[in-house]
């Protein structure tokens, strides 16, 4: 193989890092997102022998958004194996645990229950918050677009924002803002 | 002194036994345990062997066609246009490849590939189906109504 | 307009080109879907169509593509060619196999004249639905005619004493792919191409 088709080939099956910030976002749906690229199905050359997988770091997964009153509704089940060993656990109550845990869950059950799946799993790292070890900090290449646009708060504007934005109508300055 | 009746119990399964059972033994060569040696066992296997590999030639086809689909989806993602638009935008402009040759051009010519997406996105553009939004990039790719006139 | 699309369709030269130098024209994307009614009151989209700068820039890619063409630089060729109902894409040298019926036999020499798509590493042709008739010369041989291994169509329904099995071996025509190559220049038809395959009774 010449020089030029060796870094081609090796380009093209390279396994890639890619970082989602998943606050304000849906568990899942950003499930059905994470689990293209997990799969590699991102890429043409993708089949499921093929092992062309990338790896995906989610951060803020304690700040994901379940729709309507999930958060109280939705319940996972475990089963320890042993008698009596069956538990319902509600949303709220598993992400006080381990705020990892809906998101993986999300994914894991968006994904088809076959004996890959596991292995595909091993290339999802979720953090709480954004503090990504360096060492795998070091490998992202690409960020992932968020499904919904996170919103800011009135204080996380800068004052020449403020300042810019388009108005309606001036307020008079003896004017009280309850 | 003759014995008509012992010669009665003697029950005679047929001369052919040996070829006729080593026809299934010779598809049961490769499976696991009696199911290759005895052949009440065997002759059940290779029925079910037989069943699956008539019925996976039509899921074989469904399969590429799944995997073919998966590709072009991808392909289309890197070039920001749905699936069902390409599709659409390709059909309209009279461009029959089908799922396997696009998706190996996907793989193999993606400069090919490109345009094709670039003529789907100013065919769904001017035709004014959802999913596309004008881009600045998109009037670079010069058609001038050549992709609506029919001959 | 600085940058322009390599790529094109076959059949630019079907465009309505007007005789004025600037052209205002209205795209009919509303009136190609006479059922919707628009109400808003949005402009209806135009562009303003400059016919010297657009010959210009078409002629432009038709003279580099053609002098590749005329002095065959354009390296190796692929072609996106349909056979029976199947489409295949094809290089140089490529193996290919037909199954079913096929009346060509060993050593015929074939042209493939249903070419949806032909190009190189710098150009394509993209056929709507297929490329003009004798612009691409896809040369085969038929190089084995066989039949197919023997493939086992076996029923069965459980307890019901319903048993079927049926051999059968599909023929297949092996074609090697001789060479792919433009016959003439790009949008320049000559008057009788295309024929020389034709078999006239």
């Amino acid at each position: 193989m010449s020089v030029l088709k060796r870094v081609q080939q090796w380009a093209t099956f390279a396994r890639i890092w890619h970082l989602y910030d998943a606050a304000w976002q849906n568990p899942f749906y950003s499930a059905e997102l994470l689990k293209k690229y997990l799969m590699g199905a991102h890429k043409p050359i993708y089949h499921p022998m093929n092992d062309c997988g990338d790896h995906v770091i989610v951060i803020n997964s304690s700040d994901i958004a379940l729709p309507g009153d999930e958060w109280k509704k939705r319940v996972y089940f475990h089963h320890t194996g042993y008698p009596g060993g069956a538990s319902w656990t509600l949303a709220w109550e598993l992400h006080k645990k381990d705020p990892t845990l809906v998101l993986k869950k999300a994914v894991y059950n968006s994904m088809d229950g076959n004996l890959q799946r596991r292995y595909t799993m091993e290339r999802l790292h979720i953090f709480p918050d954004a503090n990504v070890p360096s060492n795998l900090l070091s490998n992202i290449s690409n960020q992932i677009k968020q499904l919904r646009p996170k919103p800011k708060r009135l204080d996380e504007y800068t004052e020449k924002e403020i300042q810019e934005f388009p108005k309606l109508i001036d307020l008079p300055k003896n004017h009280i803002l309850r | 002194m003759v014995f008509t009746t012992v010669i009665n119990f003697v029950r005679a399964r047929g001369p052919d036994e040996i070829w006729r059972k080593r026809r299934i033994f010779k598809l049961a060569a490769h499976f696991i345990g009696r199911r290759r040696n005895c052949y009440s066992i065997a002759v059940r296997n290779v029925h079910r062997a037989l069943v699956y590999a008539t019925k996976g030639r039509k899921l074989k086809r469904e399969d590429m066609a799944n995997l073919w689909e998966t590709r072009v989806r991808a392909g289309c993602e890197q070039h920001n246009i749905s699936y069902e638009s390409f599709r659409e935008g390709l059909a309209r402009c009279n461009i029959l490849l089908n799922r396997r040759t696009l998706a190996d051009l996907a793989c193999w010519e993606p400069y090919s590939f490109k345009s094709l997406t670039d003529i789907a996105k100013r065919r769904t553009l001017d035709d004014g189906l959802a999913g596309i939004n004008a881009d600045k990039y998109l009037d670079r790719i010069i058609t001038r109504g050549s992709l609506n006139t029919e001959k | 307009m600085a940058l322009f699309l390599k790529r094109f369709c076959s059949q630019f030269k079907n465009l309505q080109l007007n005789t004025s130098n600037t052209l205002l024209r209205n795209i009919q994307a509303i009136s190609l879907i006479p059922s919707i009614q628009n109400y808003s009151n949005t402009p209806t989209p135009f562009e303003v169509v400059d016919t010297e700068e657009d010959n210009k820039a078409k002629n432009q890619i038709l003279n580099k593509v053609n002098s590749l063409v005329a002095d065959k630089t354009h390296g190796r060729l692929f072609a996106v060619v349909h056979v029976t109902g199947k489409q295949f894409k094809i290089t140089d040298g490529d193996v290919i196999v037909i199954e079913g019926y096929w009346p060509p036999d060993v050593g015929d020499k074939i042209t493939l004249d249903k070419v949806l798509m032909a190009g190189s590493a710098d150009f394509t042709l993209i056929g709507r639905p297929i490329v003009e008739k004798g612009l691409v010369r896809v040369q085969a041989t038929v190089i084995e005619k066989t039949l197919s291994h023997t493939k086992t169509h076996f029923r069965k329904k459980r307890r019901k004493q319903y048993m079927r099995i049926n051999f059968y071996r599909v023929p297949q025509t092996y074609l090697r792919i001789n060479e792919i190559s433009f016959q003439d220049e790009i949008n320049n038809p000559k008057e009788v191409r295309g024929l020389e395959t034709a078999i006239f009774s």
